[in-house]
C-alpha cells in the first residue's frame, strides 16, 4: 500500500522514479561503507558520488563522467564489488524507463520480451551457481528481468520493488561472501554446509535474504508477483503474455534456487573443517548485512498491496507456528543413538561422515540437467550437434 | 448475521477438508481389514495412528540445526492457513480479496519449502537426493499453477478465487480455463510428493506427525484451489443458507471428480511433453485476440 502510494506520486512526477530506484542503492552504499576497511572508504565514497552523479546529473556528459569515475574506482577496489553490482540494475532501469517513457511503441514490447527471457534465466543461473557471487548475479539478473517487465507493462511498483530486492540481495549476499571467505575459508557452496550451528546470526541473515528473493510470502519477490498478476488485463498482448510465462517460470525456479542457497549452506553437515569451525562475529560487516536483510524483510511487508490480507495471513501463520511449537515443546526429548541409515559408524577422521555421501550444492543443481524434454530424435540429434558446436566456438 | 454465517461457512469448509483427508485412509483400513478376515476395525484407526505419533516423545537427529524444530511447524501452519483461505465449501469473506490465488499458492509453496528444509536439515545423502527430486517436482507443479493462475486471470479479469465464470464465458476463455485445468490435473497426478512418498527428513514423534498431516492436507487443498481457479462450480454462498446443501454436495463432487481425474491422468515418460504442450497451448490461447 505504501509502495503503491509512493508509486502513484512518482507517476505524477516522472523524474521521481529515480528516487525510488536510487534509495535502495544508497542503502547498499551505506552498508558497504560501514562494512569496508578504513583504507577503502575514500574510494567507496568516490564510487557512491559517481553513481549519484550518474543518476541525477541533468547533462548526459556529466552523468557519463560520474559513471566512468565510479567504474574506474570500482575496478581497483575489492570492497566495492557489492556496491557496483547492486547499482548496475538500478542505473540500467532508470535509463530504460526514461527511454520507454519517451518512445513507448516498440520499446515496451521489446523490454517485455527481453524480460521474459532474463527473469527465468537469472533464476536458473542462481539455481546452478557454484558460489555466492553466482547466487547474487543470478538472483540479481532474475529480479532485474522482473523489474524490466514492470517497466514494459508500465507498472512502477513492480519495477521499484524488484530493483530494490535485486540491490538488497546482491549487496547482502556479497557481504556474506566476504564474511565467509574470512571466517570459513571458502565461498564455494560445496565446501560450506552446517553453518547454522556455528554461525546462527549469519544463517538468519541468509534466510531473510533467500526468503526475499524466493517469491514466497511475505517477500518482495512475492509482492512483485502479486502486483504483476493484478496488473493483468483480459487478453494481454503477445509480449505481455510472454512476460507472464517468464514470470511464472522465474517464480518457481527462484524458490528452488533459494532453497538450495540456504539449505546447502546453513543446514546439513559441514563439508570442510574450516566451515565446521567458523563462528559468528558481531562487527561492522555483520551490522551491514543484517541491515540489508532487515531492509529486505521490511520491503516485503510494506510492498504487498492488500494490508489487511497481509496482517491476517501473516498473523495467523505466526500464531499457528507459535502454538505448534509450544505444543511440541512440552514433549519429553528422547536420547537415542544416532541412526546412520544402516551404514557403519564413520571413522574418527570424518566426524561429519563422508562428504561424498551427502547432498551438495552441485548435486542438488543436477535436477536442472536433462530436464526431460522429449524432442523428436532428428531434432534431438541436431540440437546436440548445435550445442557441441557452440561449446567449441564459445570456449574461452 | 453476515459475519456469523461467514464464520460458520468457514468452519464447515475446514470440517469438510478434515473429513476428506480422513475418509480415504479409513476406507482403505476397513477394506483391507475386511479382506484379511479381521472384521470391522472402525473408521477412526487413521486418526488413532496419527494421535499416537503426535503423543510420542521428541527425537532430534544428531546433526540437526538449531532451526530444525521450526520446519514441521511452519509446514503445517502454512498449509492450515492455505486451507482457511481456499474456498472449499462456500464463497466467503476471503473470496473477493485480490490476488488470493497467489496467496494460497505462495503459502503451499512455503509449506513445501519448509518440508524440504526439514528433509535437508540433518544432511543425509539419501534424504538429500529425495529432497532434490521433490524440489524438481515442486517446481513443475508450481509453474503449472502459476501459469494457470495468470491465464485464468487474463480470461476472467482478476486473480481472485471463486469469482470466475463457471467454465469461462466466451469460447476462448472457456478453452483457457479447460487447458489450465487439464495441465493442473496432469501436473498433480505426476507430483512425486504424494502423501505416501513425500520426503520426511530424519524426524520422529510430533514433528513427523505434523509433516504427515501436512502431506495429507496438501492434495485436498490444491485440488480445491484448482477447481476454485479454473472451474468454480457448485460453490455455496456464505450468506444464503438455501445454497448450503448445494455447497455440501458440490464439495464432494469436486473432490471426487478431481480424485478420479488424477487417478486416470496419464503418467510416465511422456508426461513432460504433455504438460509442455498444454502450457504452450494455454499461452497461445491466452494472447489470442477476442
Amino acid at each position: 500500500m505504501i509502495v503503491n502510494g509512493v508509486a502513484g506520486w512518482i507517476e505524477g512526477q516522472g523524474s521521481m522514479l529515480r528516487w525510488g530506484l536510487l534509495a535502495p542503492v544508497a542503502l547498499v552504499a551505506l552498508a558497504v561503507l560501514i562494512a569496508a576497511p578504513r583504507s577503502a572508504r575514500l574510494q567507496l565514497s568516490g564510487i557512491t558520488g559517481g553513481i549519484i552523479l550518474g543518476f541525477w546529473a541533468p547533462d548526459p556528459l556529466i552523468a557519463g563522467f560520474g559513471l566512468l569515475l565510479a567504474i574506474m574506482l570500482a575496478a581497483f577496489c575489492a570492497a566495492a564489488k557489492p556496491l557496483a553490482l547492486s547499482a548496475a540494475p538500478a542505473l540500467i532501469l532508470a535509463a530504460i524507463w526514461a527511454l520507454i517513457t519517451a518512445q513507448p511503441a516498440p520499446l515496451a514490447a521489446i523490454s517485455l520480451i527481453v524480460a521474459a527471457l532474463l527473469a527465468p534465466l537469472g533464476a536458473l543461473f542462481a539455481l546452478r551457481a557454484p558460489d555466492f557471487t553466482g547466487l547474487a548475479q543470478g538472483f540479481g539478473l532474475g529480479l532485474f528481468g522482473v523489474a524490466l517487465g514492470g517497466a514494459g507493462l508500465g507498472l512502477a511498483p513492480v519495477t521499484l520493488i524488484a530493483s530494490a530486492g535485486a540491490a538488497f540481495s546482491i549487496g547482502g549476499l556479497l557481504l556474506i561472501e566476504q564474511r565467509l571467505s574470512e571466517e570459513a575459508g571458502h565461498v564455494a557452496l560445496d565446501w560450506l554446509g552446517g553453518l547454522a550451528r556455528g554461525m546462527p546470526d549469519l544463517s538468519f541473515v541468509l534466510l531473510a535474504l533467500m526468503l526475499g528473493v524466493s517469491a514466497l510470502p511475505p517477500g518482495p519477490a512475492f509482492a512483485a508477483l502479486v502486483l504483476i498478476a493484478s496488473g493483468l488485463g483480459p487478453a494481454p498482448s503477445l509480449s505481455a503474455g510472454a512476460f507472464f510465462l517468464g514470470a511464472a517460470l522465474w517464480a518457481g525456479l527462484s524458490a528452488v534456487a533459494a532453497l538450495r542457497g540456504f539449505a546447502l549452506v546453513a543446514l546439513g553437515r559441514p563439508r570442510s573443517l574450516r566451515a565446521a569451525a567458523a563462528e559468528d562475529a558481531r562487527d561492522r560487516i555483520f551490522a551491514a548485512m543484517a541491515g540489508l536483510a532487515a531492509a529486505m524483510v521490511l520491503l516485503g511487508l510494506i510492498a504487498l498491496p492488500s494490508t489487511l490480507t497481509l496482517i491476517g495471513v501473516i498473523g495467523g501463520l505466526g500464531g499457528l507456528v507459535a502454538l505448534l511449537l509450544a505444543l511440541v515443546h512440552q514433549r519429553r526429548r528422547l536420547e537415542q543413538p544416532h541412526w546412520t541409515e544402516g551404514f557403519a559408524k564413520p571413522p574418527l577422521w570424518l566426524p561429519f561422515d563422508d562428504p561424498k555421501t551427502q547432498m551438495t550444492a552441485t548435486g542438488f543443481a543436477a535436477i536442472t540437467l536433462g530436464a526431460g524434454f522429449l524432442l523428436p530424435a532428428w531434432l534431438n540429434d541436431h540440437s546436440k550437434k548445435l550445442r557441441r558446436w557452440l561449446a567449441t566456438v564459445l570456449a574461452p | 448475521m453476515t459475519v456469523l454465517s461467514a464464520l460458520f461457512a468457514e468452519f464447515i469448509g475446514l470440517a469438510l477438508i478434515v473429513l476428506a483427508i480422513l475418509i480415504p485412509p479409513a476406507l482403505i483400513t476397513v477394506w483391507s481389514g475386511w479382506g484379511a478376515g479381521l472384521g470391522w476395525r472402525g473408521f477412526a484407526q487413521p486418526w488413532r495412528d496419527w494421535r499416537s505419533l503426535w503423543q510420542q516423545p521428541r527425537l532430534e537427529p544428531d546433526f540437526a540445526s538449531p532451526l530444525a524444530r521450526l520446519w514441521p511447524a511452519i509446514a503445517l501452519a502454512a498449509t492450515i492457513m492455505a486451507g482457511v483461505l481456499v474456498p472449499s465449501f462456500a464463497r466467503n469473506i476471503w473470496t473477493g480479496v485480490p490476488g488470493l490465488a497467489l496467496w494460497i499458492i505462495g503459502l503451499l509453496a512455503l509449506a513445501r519449502m519448509a518440508r524440504l528444509l526439514a528433509t535437508l536439515d540433518a544432511g543425509q545423502g539419501a534424504r538429500g537426493l529425495a529432497a532434490a527430486l521433490a524440489a524438481r517436482s515442486f517446481w513443475m507443479v508450481q509453474t503449472i499453477l502459476l501459469i494457470g493462475t495468470l491465464a485464468a486471470a487474463s480470461a476472467v479479469g482478476s486473480a481472485s478465487l471463486g469469482v470466475g465464470l463457471p467454465l469461462g464465458g466466451a469460447g476462448l476463455n472457456r478453452l483457457v480455463l479447460l487447458l489450465a485445468l487439464a495441465a493442473a490435473i496432469v501436473g498433480l497426478a505426476n507430483d512425486q510428493t504424494a502423501p505416501g512418498t513425500a520426503p520426511e527428513g530424519d524426524l520422529a514423534g510430533p514433528d513427523l506427525a505434523m509433516l504427515r498431516l501436512e502431506a495429507q492436507l496438501r492434495p485436498v487443498i490444491i485440488l480445491l484451489l484448482v477447481f476454485a481457479l479454473f472451474a468454480p462450480l457448485w460453490l455455496a454462498t456464505a450468506n444464503q443458507l438455501s445454497s448450503w446443501p448445494l455447497g455440501l454436495l458440490g464439495f464432494w463432487l469436486r473432490w471426487g471428480l478431481g480424485m478420479i481425474a488424477m487417478a486416470v491422468a496419464p503418467r510416465g515418460a511422456w508426461r513432460v511433453g504433455l504438460i509442455a504442450m498444454l502450457l504452450i497451448g494455454l499461452a497461445l490461447v491466452m494472447v489470442l485476440p477476442r
